[in-house]
């Protein structure tokens, strides 16, 4: 029976992502100075589970990496190695090239095998206890000789090394000396060589059993190989055979010997070794099957039958144990005229007192992230079919209302509350099945520790990070959305907001300036601020930059306004452009994805105390609340964190401008005036203003009125995609279907506003 | 009747994997995500084989055996133990603990399948 693998896969990635992420938290959580045994252990059994299921799946350089990772975290747990700051960086290094080798494997990107070698060298440069702490990775493989550390279990491996020689490195000593170099690794045999009078010009084929990884000699195959002629493959099957699995001799839980129970049945193909059952001396009864020979034997020499194993003998008097609910027990019944063997329970011996193979029951970490017990993985497509079904519920149930609502007297009274019953329970139901998309924001906070850490480093300056509200739950489609972004504010607090700790110091602050990351919930929306008590936005600054770029400014505006102005296209306030958060993405970019999610960002700021950004989004992208306005025969959906307010003009509140452009005077501003009807080219009931109704909106400070004949009602609608189901539509965002079955369009406000803004422009 | 097996291990794609191999192989398989775990989903209904990893959070392996070995129930169940670790330092350790016998990780589909066969047929 084949398996495969691959269906695995998934499940794995996914697996390591997150014990990625939690070692990577776990790590920058450390306290240098006493590290809490939990979370190193915490630490370990991560890499040790990526290994693991690596080596399963057959990712082998993920394998190789974790491999040593988990070597050194076990001898750090153990205490036989102590945890410095360097080791720490080295960790988080290998973390990201983890990171790396996961992508590569799912497709994205490509690992830079140079940065694999630099990072395992420098991991290997520092299990050897005088290390000297590395100061930069060259990125050179450093031949460091691992000191062989009895304590550490090592795998026992073998490889097939196949490759052909240059001409030149043949003619020299080079693959002698290459047979030679493997020959310190380990046990190496010649499985085919050219013919002599090749003078070794030709293919060669060793097998070597190690306990090193293949990144240790690769390099050194590749430099004598013809133009990259060379192919190491590991041969899982053949390494450590006579350990892959055992039985205790006598233990319980054992099969009968009836049951033809041979060991090791030779694997085709793998010379397999010679087993022998030793038998201990009596009073030691301990029976490990141990190798004889470490060399493999060549195959036919496999073991026999009957011969593979050594039970003790159960001596015929020891009467089987009472079988009580005939399950539970490992018992085969047993065969006619067999006479049944007795599993010889032994008592566990007393494992002798050392302390590095004492087993401590490891309690929950901190923030243990094997936590699974009660939550299953669950397609995003299949959340995303439940969330649309109890849409098409949803506008059912509103239809059936309606309907209901025209018999007006004439509905039994019995429909009547049934109808209302069943719109509370959809209500519900659909508050739950958005809930099921919903992702604590701790998911992206957790990756902002690392930036911080990482960049405050590179700028010289002392930062602490400060987060809190991480439980608050949004979409998981906003979660992914919102990282970039929100990453890119914190860049821009450190890089621009916290100065450098002298300067810190001479304004009278402390040196370690502070950002604080904060979420919470505020009515249908999720609030997120980054703050900074750094210095502050230059208003005199900004505005002679604004002047510079021939932005039309004036001494004049509100500090706001000003602020808003660095969201403008690459506009920058650093003095010196840094490679922080220039990066050719500017703030007009961040304000744009945050406003693509239906979100909004403010400014407040105050020089020489602070800044803080403030990021409004919805809790989700699949329901709106709106507002829906009629025009013509038709309704609208208008998204109702973008209306400010509703009236009825007033005789003399509409001018019009030289360019039949109109603006409305609302509380001594001039709005500009979009009227809906002629926007989308339909039949208004009204031509004379005053009869329908102005609804100003503010799309992220633009400002417009839009003229409608009349307002509807507010509802929760369940957002469809126009794009997905028809084609993109200027000035719409998506649409609906409301109760009575009808579509609805959803107003694109910020294109709205920006059509009046540009009418208005051209006419001034 | 097919036979049940107890699989403890606190990676979700091995469990998944061991899972569907030993189902594939017509066993019933439960799955646990760590010792303690493990522990209470075999006292809540009794199992043929129980195959657990050494390394987990909550209760480690060597610990969950002990702790089966401790009840009745499980006085004579065939209990192997996935271990990373070939040393002979961590057999000792599984043999005391009254593991019927282990299985180094990695391990591909086709042993694991044998060496239930083995225990269980």
């Amino acid at each position: 029976m084949a398996i495969d693998m691959s269906q695995f896969y998934q499940v794995f990635f996914e697996e390591s992502e997150e014990h990625l992420a939690a070692m990577e938290a776990l790590l920058l959580d450390l306290d240098l100075e006493n590290p809490d045994m939990e979370q190193l252990n915490a630490i370990f059994r991560a890499a040790h589970s990526i290994k693991g299921s690596a080596g399963t799946f057959g990712f082998t350089d993920l394998a190789d990496a974790t491999h040593i990772l988990e070597n050194l975290l076990d001898r750090i747990r153990k205490q036989e190695l102590v945890l410095r700051a360097d080791m720490v960086d080295a960790f988080l290094e290998s973390g990201d090239l983890l990171r790396a080798m996961l992508e590569a494997h799912q497709g994205r990107g490509e690992v830079d095998s140079q940065a694999v070698a630099a990072v395992m060298a420098r991991l290997r440069q520092l299990s050897s206890d005088e290390a000297a702490p590395v100061a930069s990775l060259s990125p050179v493989a450093l031949p460091v000789d691992v000191p062989a550390e009895p304590k550490i279990p090592s795998v026992r491996r073998v490889f097939d090394i196949q490759f052909v020689p240059t001409e030149l490195a043949a003619k020299g000593d080079a693959v002698a000396n290459l047979q030679e170099d493997l020959r310190t690794l380990g046990t190496l045999e010649v499985i085919c060589q050219p013919e002599a009078e090749l003078h070794d010009v030709g293919f060669w084929q060793l097998r070597l059993t190690t306990e090193s990884l293949e990144s240790d000699f690769t390099d050194r195959i590749d430099f004598i190989a013809d133009n990259g002629a060379w192919r190491v493959t590991e041969d899982k099957a053949a390494a450590d055979p006579e350990t892959a699995f055992g039985l205790f001799s006598d233990s319980p839980g054992l099969p009968d010997d009836e049951r033809g129970y041979g060991f090791f049945e030779p694997v085709a193909e793998h010379p397999l070794e010679e087993i022998v059952a030793r038998v201990e001396s009596a009073d030691d009864s301990y029976g490990f099957f141990e190798p004889l020979a470490e060399a493999p034997v060549p195959a036919e020499s496999g073991s026999e039958e009957g011969e593979g194993y050594g039970f003790f003998a159960p001596l015929p008097a020891v009467p089987a144990p009472v079988v009580e609910d005939g399950e539970g027990y490992g018992f085969f019944a047993p065969l006619p005229a067999v006479e049944l063997v007795t599993d010889v329970v032994v008592p566990a011996q007393p494992v002798p007192a050392d302390k590095e193979s004492a087993v401590r029951p490891a309690r929950p970490a901190k923030n243990s992230t094997a936590a699974t017990d009660s939550s299953i993985r669950v397609s995003v497509e299949k959340v995303d079919q439940l969330i649309n079904l109890v849409g098409e519920l949803v506008i059912t149930q509103a239809m059936l209302l309606q309907t209901v609502t025209q018999m007006q007297e004439s509905a039994p009274e019995r429909l009547v509350s049934g109808l209302g019953q069943l719109e509370r329970n959809t209500r519900d139901l659909q508050e739950s099945v958005m809930s099921i998309r919903m992702m604590p924001i701790s998911a992206v906070f957790s990756r902002f520790p690392r930036v911080v850490r990482d960049l405050s480093g590179k700028l010289g300056k002392q930062v602490e990070l400060k987060t809190s509200g991480e439980t608050t739950e949004l979409d998981k489609g906003l979660i992914e959305r919102i990282a970039d972004p929100l990453t890119h504010l914190i860049r821009n607090s450190l890089d621009h907001g916290i100065e450098s700790p002298e300067r810190r110091v001479a304004a009278g602050k402390s040196p370690v300036g502070t950002i604080t990351l904060k979420a919470y919930h505020q009515g249908g929306n999720i609030v997120i601020e980054v703050g900074d008590d750094g210095a502050g936005l230059p208003r005199q600054k900004i505005l002679a930059k604004a002047r510079e770029r021939g932005l039309p400014v004036s001494d004049q505006m509100t500090d706001g306004e000003v602020f808003n102005l660095i969201f403008e296209a690459g506009f920058s306030t650093a003095e010196q452009v840094t490679d922080v958060s220039g990066r050719g993405v500017g703030m007009d970019v961040v304000r744009r994805n945050i406003q693509a999610m239906g979100g909004r960002v403010e400014i407040e700021s105050i020089y020489g105390v602070g800044t803080r950004m403030t990021v409004r989004l919805p809790l989700t992208l699949a329901i709106l609340d709106g507002m829906s306005v009629a025009v013509g025969n038709q309704t609208y959906i208008l998204p109702l964190s973008y209306v400010v307010e509703s009236l009825q003009p007033q005789p003399g509140d509409i001018k019009t401008l030289s360019n039949q452009a109109r603006v409305m005077q609302v509380r001594g501003e001039y709005l500009p005036v979009v009227v809906l009807h002629e926007v989308f080219n339909l039949k208004s009931s009204w031509t004379d203003f005053t009869q329908g109704i102005m609804v100003v909106l503010d799309a992220d400070g633009a400002k417009a009125a839009l003229f409608v004949d009349g307002l509807l009602g507010q509802h929760q609608v369940v957002i469809k995609s126009l794009e997905a189901n028809y084609r993109r539509v200027a000035g719409v965002s998506g649409a609906t279907i409301m109760g009575d079955g009808h579509v609805a369009l959803i107003l694109d406000v910020s294109a709205i506003a920006g059509m009046a803004k540009s009418n208005v422009q051209k006419a001034g | 009747m097919a036979k049940t097996i107890l699989a403890v291990d606190d990676s979700a794609s091995i469990r998944q994997m061991v899972s569907f191999t030993l189902k594939s192989a017509g066993y019933d398989v439960i799955e646990a995500v760590d010792g303690m775990d493990g522990l209470e989903k075999a006292k809540a209904k009794s199992v043929n084989l129980v195959l657990t990893d050494q390394n987990m959070p909550r209760m480690d392996g060597l610990t969950l055996i002990k702790s089966l070995r401790g009840t009745p129930q499980y006085a004579s169940t065939p209990i192997l133990m996935l271990t990373t670790e070939s040393s002979d330092a961590m057999k000792m350790q599984g043999r005391a603990a009254g593991a019927t016998g282990w299985l180094v990780k990695p391990f591909d589909p086709q042993k694991l399948i044998e060496v239930v066969r083995k225990v269980i047929g």
